[in-house]
């Protein structure tokens, strides 16, 4: 052999050794570079694979050439992505938008899995834009779409298991549409004179095999219009519910007794604290519920409520307005993690009373501004490992703190 | 104490080195530690893949890296990041694209991670921001061994 190897050139090298120089490839050059030959693509698509978990389109801060010269080379390859129009990606033209769903279309529809689109105002997308996707299998809209637009999408995606509307809050018009695979739905659900709790709870009774739900409810006049959770009773097989209340009246609390898998819930406030203590007793029987939320800035009336959970393994009080842990003083709960996200917590002191009531508490997490003294750290640190459970959580949030 | 080992090159030469500065090939470390048992004083390691002049030059730059830190295995799905290397480095592969693709042939088949990345670095950056026909004239001067792949 030759001292000096004329004849090595770069398609002498093993796969290992492209696979090593690609990696140091941009993304730009990486599709460009899977044109050269049927080898570099097979290897390019093998580094774009394991580099390339999600692609965003269009790119920010890159020529808009780029978008198509990337879906070209990749989209096969490319099982999640998504659509954002913010402040940033405002020059888009409509032409150019269109451009993108077409491409998307073009050379993703065999392989995209998850698709999002993430917009801050209404977009005007081509008519055909979402039906490019039939094996999506999880899609997340959040923007203020369009009635006619979700149901052209809902038509073509025919093997959705998560749908999120995070943004729509039009009337149930998709309610005579059947998923039958959805196991996840999240959406909002506007309460006025107009809306239709008859379609919300068809759409419902045609998806009994929902696990996970989110509906939050917007109401202007809190009382006037209640939100009426019959549709709840379908849905036995949710292990995760989300109700984000605002405020509104509810009717048909009791609905909540069917719910016999439910393993995490969240709440805020309802209406009235009557109808706080319903919500939480018609779910007394639950005893699979391990993770309970609430949205509340007093809990101080539903405490029986929640020590009806024996089972209880976390507990998550949420609330820009809490700040009187006192009112969690005389809660008595196994519960093993609590933890607050507020403001600031007026009275870090009794902290202390709550934590000695915890028998099985072992970690809290405290997100809030709060001074805590060097006494009531020490205090707390004394009560946790008095009954030997101190976590290294609690000492780690003092120090944070 | 020095341990001295020899290293024969595909051509036949033989090379003397400390057996510190051959380990930094992964192949070698494994070759000393797993089949010499440490016991390796003298002992004569064929390297059928690595010509001499590849090999003259690996280890000129295995005795300038002596030193350096061993470094952190990274999981390969991130982009790597192309960072300066030293001009020491970079005169060092001032080197004809032959010798440059030696060079990662044979860090590939070593298994010395270091200068892997630079020798894949230089060559990546070679590719960087040209179109695919520049590639193709760029790393070859054989414009039919492309057209085989077409």
């Amino acid at each position: 052999m030759a001292a000096h190897q004329p004849d090595l050139t770069v398609l002498g090298l093993n796969d290992d050794c492209l696979l090593s120089i690609f990696n140091y490839l941009s993304l730009m050059d990486l599709a460009t570079t899977s044109e050269v030959c049927e080898r570099f693509k097979l290897i390019a698509d093998d580094v774009f694979s394991r580099r390339y978990k999600h692609i965003e389109f269009p790119k920010m801060g890159a020529e808009f050439s780029y978008n198509h010269h990337i879906l070209k080379h990749f989209g096969h390859k490319i099982t999640s992505s998504s659509f954002s129009q913010n402040e940033f990606h405002l020059s888009l033209s409509k032409k150019q938008m269109s451009c993108i769903f077409e491409w998307l279309g073009k050379y993703c529809t065999e392989t995209l899995e998850k698709f999002s689109i993430d917009s801050k105002v209404k977009l005007a997308l081509p008519p055909t834009a979402l039906t490019f996707f039939p094996k999506v299998k999880h899609i997340d809209f959040f923007y203020p779409i369009s009635s006619e637009d979700l149901k052209a999408a809902l038509v073509s995606c025919k093997n959705l298991v998560t749908l999120r509307l995070d943004w729509y809050d039009g009337p149930f018009h998709f309610a005579n549409h059947i998923m039958p695979h959805l196991k996840e739905f999240e959406t909002v659900i506007r309460v006025n004179r107009l809306t239709e709790f008859d379609k919300i709870v068809t759409f419902f009774k045609n998806h009994t095999q929902l696990t996970a739900l989110c509906t939050e409810f917007f109401n202007n006049r809190q009382a006037h219009y209640a939100v009426d959770l019959s549709f709840l009773s379908h849905l036995s097989n949710l292990t995760k519910l989300r109700l984000i209340l605002n405020g509104s009246n509810v009717s048909d609390t009791a609905s909540l007794s069917h719910l016999n898998h439910l393993q995490e819930f969240t709440v805020d406030c309802s209406y009235g604290k009557e109808t706080d203590v319903e919500i939480l007793e018609h779910l007394g029987s639950v005893e699979s519920l391990a993770d309970l939320g609430l949205g509340m800035p007093d809990v101080s009336h539903i405490l029986r409520g929640i020590e009806r959970f024996k089972n209880l393994f976390k507990l998550e009080i949420f609330d820009d307005d809490f700040n009187d842990i006192l009112s969690l003083g005389e809660l008595r709960s196994n519960c093993i993690e609590l933890e607050v996200w507020c403001t600031m917590l007026a009275q870090p002191n009794s902290l202390v009373n709550v934590v000695s009531n915890l028998k099985k508490l072992e970690r809290i997490k405290l997100r809030c501004q709060v001074a805590l003294s060097e006494k009531v750290c020490a205090d707390l640190v004394k009560v946790c490992s008095s009954q030997d459970l101190l976590s290294k959580n609690l000492t780690k949030t003092m120090e944070d703190l | 104490m020095s341990n001295m080992i020899y290293l024969q090159s595909s051509d036949g030469d033989i090379f003397e080195t400390d057996a510190q500065i051959a380990k930094c090939s992964g192949t070698i470390r494994f070759m000393l530690e797993d089949c010499y048992m440490g016991e390796y004083e003298g002992v004569l390691i064929p390297l059928p893949n690595v010509n001499s002049a590849i090999l003259r030059k690996v280890l000129k730059w295995a005795d300038h890296h002596k030193d350096d830190p061993v470094p952190i295995e990274d999981d390969g799905h991130s982009v790597k990041q192309v960072s300066v290397f030293s001009s020491w480095d970079a005169e060092f592969l001032e080197v004809d694209q032959g010798t440059l693709f030696g060079l990662v042939q044979a860090a590939n088949y070593l298994d010395i991670q270091g200068l892997l990345d630079v020798t894949c670095k230089t060559v990546a950056n070679k590719i960087s921001g040209k179109t695919a026909d520049d590639i193709r004239n760029t790393l070859t001067t054989n414009q039919n061994k492309f057209q085989d792949f077409i």
